[in-house]
């Protein structure tokens, strides 16, 4: 994710913000549809959930340019998911929907620069919330053996 | 989501075995310790076996390090073997997983052995393998068969790269250097590792206002191991001994490096990516930070500087007197690579392991370094049989030769003669030699000696194709008694008492040389399982076949996970001629064919002809023309063999039935049947003149076959005596008393063929009602015999008269216990006309009640009811 990206990211968020809640909505809609399995990970309730899943997304999107903030926040999120029942093969499934959410609120704001960026940004979030779920070392120190810089 | 496949296929029950395989740096490794690292979490015990070239060659070489200390330094093979069982046990109702990177490197030992454990289901494993590398042998079915899922891992997509990037720098990453890195890298991991570790190093990626930029051009390199090559020379020149120790021996424990060089270099190499360090069952080993980096450093390291590392490295080993077995043949062997003194003792321990294990290679390589040095008995015995059993016969016979004349203590002596004679037998499949073999030494031998080198005579003779003579030798020696309590000499006269229609006996002396085994295996031929292909055979012969069955199921089993592909192949064979005698000819077919190939595997030209041989005939009886010719040309271009020779005509009868020549069908069998008589094959003989008597040999084979029963004890032989008189009679009783026999014994072929004689026979004495019903029970026996075409089942299928569809439906609804009123409305019918089409299904099937009728078809009459 470059720096453009995170910035397209962030605005983006920020045009939605005012009508997160239809977000929400739209997100936990858009994948029961698709993947029915997956509604009995979340309570039957989903109110309190649209609220901690707008919660959740604001913060990460702030600390996007943060990295090592961003790992504390996400691994530690990971973990928690992994608790619930979620496992690494559902992460790119919640992605889809996420961007399908986005997509339909911002409508023609969301090009495919955009799309793109929250990919990207996505796959990052997701990847070191697989490594929280597994416990694992942290991913910027495992993959390529050993911190360079940050 | 490979990570998710692999988790689930190893938890899950189905697969035993997950194999994780792609190009070299794509990632495997890092896949299958994130997936073993959540199967731990599950509370699943996780081994990591560690598999490098250096202990490629040495037998348990990858598991050393998992031994208990008691077991370690032992020289008991067999307790090595046991200790890594209990280790690698489950733990409570959970298997273990043993997670093994690069698999293709593991020794041929600890490959058997895995391949064992997985084969009894006491252990998952999760391996790695580069594309294209090839396994030791005896984990090509288990990692690559049908039990085992193959995940093939693929490169990274431009988003992973994208991910990976800015995550293990700790950074966004510009545009430009981002398309550069994905492009060089090709999506592959460690490609993209290296590369972004040499820019970083050369300073030309650089982190540059909360960015990582290209400052230059990466390295011009387009292949892997160059950049390797190129980032391992620019290491100091005060870290070359640890990279150069770590490629000639890796996993080296941590403590020797940091004697080596200071611990601030080694963390150096760690954070460069040049070095791991992991836990492995209590002690700190590092290894390279991938294989690759090893292959670079082994290429590019002087022979004389590679001396003075094992030199060094051999020293430090020795300082310690905690070794395992393993580890001292390890140290042996480096010695020798680095021009040494060794210790002979260590290696011929090392062989002795490796035979025990079954792995020859290795086994033939430790003991020649000991026999080429210091030719003695030990080693001599170690490695002819080790060459023997890789198919080196010639080396072997040079070497036996040799130690012939070293050998000096009778016992030793009559080793080595059984070894020669093995060898001539079933390697050169030369029996007159083989009893050369043990004539040479039986004359100065005492006397105790001489009777065991006899019974080994009789082995030869059974093997040979005369088991009559290995019984007249037996008994005339006097040596019965004391022979059958032996566990080697037991399988001989078994066998031979066996083909003599004694079964009786047979299986007594089988039992009881079981009972009698050693406390270890001994070389050579014998294995417990011999003793159950030879019950087995005895338990067939006499007529007892779901005896017969369940012990070749018993030994089949064991045989798979011993490892031992000889005695699978006689359970294979044992199997296909239970189903051809029981007439399931398809299942038949498919015995001998796993038999055949299994002989292949092994080079048992020889025994390979008794395969050919059922298949042939099985073939024949389902009509396969193409497969008999085939089956004939392959027997005509197989070296002789003498054990079941005689049997060989029954491949040759039914095939020239199955070509229309009646005439040299019959006259091959009763042939075979002369030379079985001749030779003490007495059971073959029977099955071979009755097998002519079926194809039309008449009152020749019937008189000949009855003069076979006195003096043996074989329900099957005494009924196709009593049912090849009944055919020569033409008598309708005693021929359907046949079908009864047949029946009971679990034989539906010859019970179908004797019941469609026995419907003729009826049909003959007027007795139309009689033969309808016959015809109809060799219809319904007709269906267990898959797709026998035997002639007599060809003239069964024109005689019976099939129902008619209406028929064959009111038939099956009366059978069920409805009454003709009942159907009449179900079917819409009139009571009348159900009446009509019962009374034509009657005459058919020649029955009178409806009782009869539900018996006939074979329908449960409650069972009926209720549907």
């Amino acid at each position: 994710v470059n720096l453009e990206q995170i910035d397209l990211v962030k605005e983006s968020f920020r045009l939605a913000s005012p009508r997160i809640d239809e977000v929400a909505q739209r997100f936990y809609a858009d994948l029961f549809e698709r993947h029915p399995e997956m509604r009995s990970l979340f309570p039957d309730d989903l109110t309190t959930q649209r609220v901690k899943l707008a919660h959740e997304l604001a913060a990460i999107v702030d600390a996007l340019d943060r990295l090592r903030e961003l790992v504390e926040l996400t691994t530690e999120l990971g973990a928690r998911h992994a608790a619930y029942g979620v496992a690494p093969e559902h992460y790119q499934l919640v992605g889809e929907s996420l961007r399908a959410a986005l997509a339909a609120v911002l409508g023609d704001r969301y090009d495919a620069e955009v799309d793109t960026a929250w990919r990207l940004a996505y796959n990052l979030v997701a990847e070191t919330m697989a490594f929280g779920a597994a416990g694992t070392a942290r991913p910027d120190q495992a993959r390529l053996g050993g911190r360079v810089a940050g | 989501v490979l990570v998710g496949r692999a988790f689930r296929a190893i938890s899950g029950p189905l697969s035993a075995a997950v194999l994780l395989r792609g190009e070299l740096g794509v990632g495997k490794t890092r896949i299958a310790e994130e997936a073993a690292t959540r199967v731990s979490g599950e509370g699943m015990v996780v081994h990591r076996i560690l598999a490098t070239s250096a202990t490629h060659n040495i037998p348990f070489g990858a598991v050393a390090h998992l031994l208990p200390a008691e077991v370690r330094s032992g020289h008991d093979p067999l307790a090595v073997i046991a200790g890594l069982r209990d280790v690698l046990a489950p733990v409570g109702a959970s298997r273990c997983l043993l997670l093994i990177d690069d698999a293709p490197l593991l020794d041929n030992a600890t490959a058997g052995f895995f391949a064992s454990l997985l084969a009894a289901s006491a252990v998952s494993v999760l391996a790695t393998a580069r594309s294209g590398e090839t396994f030791p042998d005896a984990l090509v079915g288990p990692l690559l068969g049908d039990r085992s899922l193959t995940i093939d891992v693929e490169p990274l997509g431009p988003d992973d790269v994208d991910t990976l990037l800015h995550l293990s720098l700790g950074g966004p990453v510009d545009t430009a250097a981002l398309d550069a890195l994905r492009d060089r890298s090709a999506g592959n991991a460690l490609f993209l590792r290296e590369l972004t570790r040499s820019a970083v190093d050369a300073g030309t990626l650089r982190f540059e206002d909360g960015l990582w930029c290209l400052k230059g051009e990466l390295p011009r390199t387009a292949r892997l191991r160059e950049l390797v090559e190129a980032r391992l020379d620019a290491v100091v020149i005060e870290a070359r001994p640890v990279l150069d120790v770590l490629a000639l021996c890796e996993p080296v424990e941590l403590a020797e490096l940091e004697h080596l060089v200071p611990l601030a270099l080694l963390a150096d190499l760690e954070e460069r990516g040049l070095l791991r360090v992991s836990e492995r069952a209590g002690r700190l080993l590092a290894t390279l930070g991938h294989p690759l980096h090893g292959e670079a450093i082994r290429l590019s390291i002087p022979s004389l500087r590679a001396r003075v590392v094992l030199r060094d490295h051999v020293a430090w080993m020795e300082r310690s007197d905690d070794l395992s077995e393993s580890e001292r043949l390890q140290c042996a062997l480096w010695r020798l690579d680095a021009g040494l003194p060794t210790d002979l003792d260590e290696l011929l321990a090392g062989a002795r392991l490796a035979s025990a294990a079954d792995d020859v290679v290795s086994a033939a390589r430790l003991a020649r370094q000991v026999f080429d040095r210091e030719p003695g008995v030990e080693a001599g015995m170690l490695l002819g049989n080790s060459l023997f059993h890789t198919g080196a016969f010639e080396d072997a016979d040079a070497v036996f030769r040799v130690v012939a004349q070293l050998a000096t203590d009778p016992k030793q002596r009559i080793a080595v003669a059984l070894s020669r004679s093995n060898y001539f037998l079933w390697g050169l499949g030369s029996p007159t030699r083989a009893l050369e073999a043990l004539a040479e030494i039986a004359d100065d031998l005492p006397d105790p000696e001489r009777q065991h080198l006899a019974t080994e005579e009789a082995n030869v003779m059974v093997f040979s194709g005369h088991p009559g003579d290995a019984l007249a030798h037996l008994e005339a020696i006097a040596a019965e008694r004391q022979a059958s309590g032996t566990f080697g000499a037991g399988a001989a006269l078994s066998t031979a008492l066996t083909l003599a229609g004694r079964t009786v006996e047979a299986r007594q002396v089988a039992t009881e040389a079981l009972q009698n085994r050693p406390g270890t295996d001994l070389p050579g031929l014998v294995s417990p399982e011999t003793h159950l292909v030879t019950t087995g055979m005895a338990l067939l012969e006499g007529g007892d076949l779901p005896g017969a069955l369940a012990t070749a199921g018993e030994g089949y089993e064991l045989s798979v996970s011993d490892q031992r592909p000889l005695t699978q192949f006689w359970f294979a064979l044992l199997y296909g001629r239970i189903h051809l005698i029981q007439g399931t000819v398809r299942t038949a077919l498919a015995w001998f064919n796993r038999a055949r190939g299994l002989a292949a595997g092994l080079g048992l030209e020889g025994p390979k002809r008794i395969a050919v041989v059922g298949a042939v005939t099985a073939s024949a009886m389902r009509g396969e023309t193409a497969l008999v010719s085939a089956g004939i040309a392959e027997l005509d271009s197989l070296p002789p063999f003498g054990f079941f020779a005689p049997e060989e005509q029954l491949a040759r009868g039914w095939a020239a039935m199955a070509l229309a020549d009646p005439v040299a069908a019959r006259t091959a069998l009763l042939a075979g049947a002369r030379d079985g008589i001749d030779t003490g094959h007495l059971t073959s003989a029977g099955w071979l003149l009755h097998d002519a008597l079926r194809l039309g040999a008449g009152r020749e084979a019937a008189d000949a076959l009855a003069s076979l029963v006195p003096g043996t004890d074989s329900l099957l032989l005494a009924a196709r005596a009593d049912h090849a008189a009944a055919v020569v009679a033409r008598d309708a009783d005693e021929l359907a008393r046949s079908v009864d026999q047949f029946e009971l014994l679990g034989c539906r072929l010859l019970a179908t063929e004797a019941a469609v004689g026995a419907a003729d026979a009826a049909r003959l004495a007027g007795d139309q009602r009689g033969a309808t019903a016959l015809s109809a029970r060799a219809a319904r026996l007709a269906q267990g015999c898959e797709g026998a075409s035997t002639p007599a089942l060809a003239t069964a299928a024109a005689v019976t008269q099939p129902l008619s569809e209406r028929e064959r439906e009111v038939a099956l609804l009366a059978a069920a216990g409805l009454s003709s009123k009942d159907i009449a409305e179900r079917l819409f019918l009139s009571a009348r006309t159900v009446n009509n089409h019962l009374q034509h299904v009657y005459d058919k099937l020649g029955v009178r009640r409806r009782a009869e009728l539900a018996q006939v078809l074979g329908v449960d009459a409650t069972e009926g009811r209720t549907a």
